[in-house]
C-alpha cells in the first residue's frame, strides 16, 4: 500500500476507506420496514396486479411492460396461487432483514422479489417504488448483516460476557455509501431541472395546485387554504433544496472557500430533508416516496454523523456542557439476570449516556456511590446522575433510565400512569429476590 | 496488496464509474429536448445495464408541472336507458391503504389511450368476476375530470376554481359481461 503513487492512494482510499455500517444497517431496517408497510396494503391485491388472473394475463402483459432486458421470475411464476405465495415469501424476507435474521440472504432474495413484482407490473409503480429498488441494489451489495442483526448481538453478549465491554461497530467499504449518496444527488437535481422547465414552479403556484389535487390532499380544500398563500415561498424553496445537494459534489477544499464543510453540508442538507419529506407525507398522499427518501437517508450516515446528533442531544440534556457518559448504572455482576439487564440497557443507550459500575468493585463504588452501602446496592439496581448527585432505584430507575434510551421514549409517558408505579414497584420486587437464581456463569445464548 | 485484491477493487471502481454515469445520464429529464441528442447517444451504453438491474428512472415527480388535471373513476352498469353506478373509484370511496396503487392504475390505463382500450376491457372483466355480475351486464369505464386552473402568478385562494369545479365526463371503455 505504502509504495502506491499518491493518486492511486487517493483511488483507493475514495472508494475503500472503512466506514461505520451502523448507516447501512438502519437503512436495511428501514426498507424492510417500509416494503413491509406498503407490502401489506397491497397484499389484498397481490393477483390482481401480478398474476395471470389479473389486470394483465400473459395475453396483454406486452401492452404495458417491455420485452428487453427484463428479468422478473413472475415470468415463469403465473399461477394466482403461486404469486401470491411468492408474495408472502417476500414479507417473510422483510422480516428477516428487519430483525437481522440471516440479513444478507434475505436481503438479497427480498429485493430479487421486489424486482420481480415491479418488473411484472409497472403500471402500479410510483416514485417510492424506484428509490425502493435503487436502495436495495445498494443492499444486496454491502455486507449489512454486520449491523443490528441477531449475529452481531451474539458477538456483542459474548465479548459482554467476557469483557464487559461492547464491541466497536463493524465497517464496510465506503463506496456503496457513495453511489447512494450519487443516487440522492441524481434525484434531487433531475427532478429541479425538470421542474425548472415548466412554468408553474418558476411562477411560485406549483404547490397551491398540488395541495388543491383531491387525490394527494389528504385534507379537505378549506384546510389547504391556510397553507396556500405560502406556495410561493414553498415553490422556490423546494427547487432551493433540490439544487443545494449539487453542493456534496464539491471537494472539500472548495467548499471550504464558501465557509462549508462536507459533514455540515450533510446534516443540514439531511434536516432540511426530514422537513421536506415530512411535509410531504403529513399533506400529500404520494404513496411509499417519503418514506424510501427518508430511509435512504439514513444509509448515508457516518460515525461523525452519529455523533453529532448525540453530541446535539447531550448538550442540550446537559446544557451546553461536554457530553461524556453522565448516568452510573450500579449492577451486580454476579447475577445472570442483572447482567443480560445492564447488557439491554447497554445494546439501547444510542445516546451513550449510561455508564455500567460493578458495584463489586469496591474502589469504583467507593469514587461513585460513597454514600450508599454495600447491602443496599445488593437489594435493587442503582443509578446516580454523576452531574448532579441524583440517585434512584428499583422501577423508579428503570422509568427514569427510559427517558435516556431513543427507543423506549415513546413507552416512558405510559410508566407514570395511575397504578402503573405500583405494579412496576411489585414486579420489581418480585424479580429482584429471584434474581440470584440466574448465575452469571448462565451467560450464553 | 495481492493481485486478487487490486483486480478486485479495480473492477469495483470500474462498476462504480459506469453505474455513476448510467444512473446520471438515464436520469436527465427527458422533457428537456436540448439533452435528448446527448441521451440518445448514450442509452445503447447504459439501457441493458439499468433495465437489467431494474435501476431505469425518471425524476418527474410534480414536474415540470405539477399534475393539474382532477379526476374521479367509476364503474358503471346498464340499466334499461340510463348507467347506474357499480362501483366509485375515488380516494374517498377505496381504503386507504389502496387508494394509491389503484388510482395510479386507473390513471395510466386512461393515459395509454387506445393501446390501452383491451386493458380498461380486462378491468371490467376483473370487476365482472369480482362482483359476480350476471352474464349479459353491460360495464362501462366512466371517467370525471376537471383541470385545476393554472394562473401566471399566485392568486387568491377563491380563484382557483377549485371549490365548484366543472367536471367533464366521458366512457374510456366498455365491456359485457360474460
Amino acid at each position: 500500500m505504502t509504495l502506491q503513487p499518491h493518486p492511486l492512494r487517493a483511488l483507493n482510499s475514495f472508494f475503500f476507506s472503512p466506514v461505520s455500517v451502523s448507516g447501512f444497517a438502519l437503512m436495511r431496517m428501514g426498507w424492510a420496514a417500509v416494503v413491509l408497510w406498503y407490502g401489506f396494503g397491497e397484499l389484498m391485491d397481490v393477483m390482481r396486479y401480478f398474476s395471470d388472473a389479473g389486470i394483465l394475463p400473459a395475453a396483454l402483459e406486452h401492452l404495458a411492460v417491455r420485452e428487453e432486458f427484463r428479468f422478473t421470475l413472475l415470468d415463469v411464476v403465473r399461477d394466482p396461487g403461486d404469486v401470491l405465495a411468492l408474495y408472502l415469501l417476500l414479507m417473510a424476507a422483510t422480516v428477516c432483514i428487519l430483525v437481522g435474521f440471516f440479513p444478507r440472504i434475505a436481503t438479497v432474495v427480498a429485493v430479487l422479489l421486489l424486482f420481480s413484482f415491479h418488473e411484472r407490473n409497472p403500471l402500479v409503480l410510483g416514485g417510492g417504488e424506484t428509490v425502493l429498488r435503487h436502495v436495495g441494489l445498494l443492499l444486496m451489495f454491502a455486507p449489512v448483516g454486520r449491523g443490528f442483526s441477531l449475529r452481531r448481538l451474539r458477538m456483542q453478549w459474548k465479548q459482554w460476557c467476557m469483557k464487559k465491554t461492547l464491541p466497536p461497530p463493524r465497517t464496510i467499504h465506503v463506496w456503496p455509501q457513495r453511489l447512494l449518496l450519487w443516487q440522492l444527488i441524481v434525484i434531487y437535481v433531475a427532478s429541479g431541472w425538470d421542474k425548472l422547465l415548466g412554468d408553474m414552479w418558476l411562477s411560485g403556484t406549483a404547490v397551491q395546485a398540488t395541495l388543491y389535487h383531491s387525490h394527494f390532499a389528504r385534507f379537505p380544500v378549506w384546510m389547504m387554504d391556510v397553507l396556500a398563500p405560502l406556495s410561493p415561498v414553498f415553490s422556490y424553496a423546494t427547487l432551493l433544496f433540490e439544487f443545494l445537494w449539487l453542493l456534496m459534489l464539491l471537494p472539500s477544499s472548495l467548499l471550504a472557500c464558501i465557509g462549508l464543510r462536507h459533514g455540515v453540508l450533510k446534516r443540514t442538507l439531511l434536516v432540511l430533508g426530514i422537513f421536506f419529506h415530512g411535509g410531504i407525507f403529513l399533506l400529500l398522499d404520494v404513496g411509499s416516496f417519503s418514506a424510501a427518501m427518508l430511509v435512504a437517508y439514513l444509509g448515508i450516515l457516518t460515525d461523525a454523523d452519529f455523533h453529532a446528533v448525540r453530541g446535539f442531544f447531550n448538550a442540550r440534556w446537559l446544557g451546553g456542557k461536554k457530553p461524556s457518559r453522565q448516568i452510573a448504572v450500579l449492577y451486580d455482576t454476579y447475577c445472570g439476570l442483572c447482567t443480560r439487564a445492564m447488557f439491554t440497557l447497554l445494546i439501547l443507550d444510542h445516546l451513550h449516556r449510561l455508564k455500567p459500575v460493578d458495584f463489586h468493585d469496591e474502589e469504583l463504588r467507593k469514587k461513585i456511590v460513597p454514600d450508599i452501602t454495600y447491602k443496599e446496592l445488593d437489594k435493587a439496581i442503582h443509578i446516580r446522575f454523576i452531574r448532579t448527585g441524583k440517585t434512584l432505584k428499583g422501577f423508579e430507575a428503570f422509568r427514569t433510565l427510559s427517558w435516556h434510551l431513543p427507543v423506549l421514549i415513546p413507552v416512558a409517558p405510559f410508566l407514570y400512569l395511575p397504578g402503573i408505579s405500583r405494579l412496576g414497584r411489585r414486579v420489581y420486587k418480585r424479580v429482584a429476590a429471584r434474581r440470584k437464581k440466574c448465575k452469571h456463569e448462565s451467560c450464553s445464548l | 496488496m495481492n493481485f486478487f485484491l487490486i483486480l478486485q477493487r479495480t473492477i469495483i471502481i470500474l462498476f462504480c464509474l459506469y453505474h455513476v454515469m448510467a444512473v446520471g445520464l438515464f436520469s436527465m429529464p427527458t422533457d428537456d429536448k436540448r439533452m435528448e441528442p446527448l441521451r440518445q447517444a448514450v442509452l445503447p451504453y447504459i439501457r441493458p445495464y439499468l433495465l437489467t438491474t431494474s435501476q431505469w428512472q425518471q425524476w418527474n415527480l410534480f414536474a415540470p408541472d405539477p399534475l393539474r388535471r382532477v379526476t374521479e373513476f367509476a364503474i358503471e352498469k346498464r340499466q334499461g336507458n340510463a348507467w347506474v353506478l357499480s362501483k366509485s373509484l375515488t380516494p374517498k370511496t377505496l381504503p386507504w391503504w389502496r387508494d394509491t396503487d389503484e388510482l395510479k392504475l386507473l390513471r395510466r390505463l386512461e393515459d395509454g389511450g387506445d393501446a390501452f382500450a383491451p386493458l380498461r376491457r380486462r378491468y371490467l372483466e376483473m370487476h365482472c368476476h369480482e362482483e359476480n355480475l350476471r352474464r349479459g351486464t353491460w360495464l362501462r369505464l366512466a371517467v370525471r375530470w376537471f383541470a385545476i386552473q393554472k394562473p401566471p402568478f399566485p392568486v387568491p385562494t377563491q380563484q382557483w376554481g377549485v371549490a365548484a369545479p366543472a367536471w367533464n365526463t366521458k366512457s374510456i371503455g366498455e365491456f359485457t359481461c360474460p
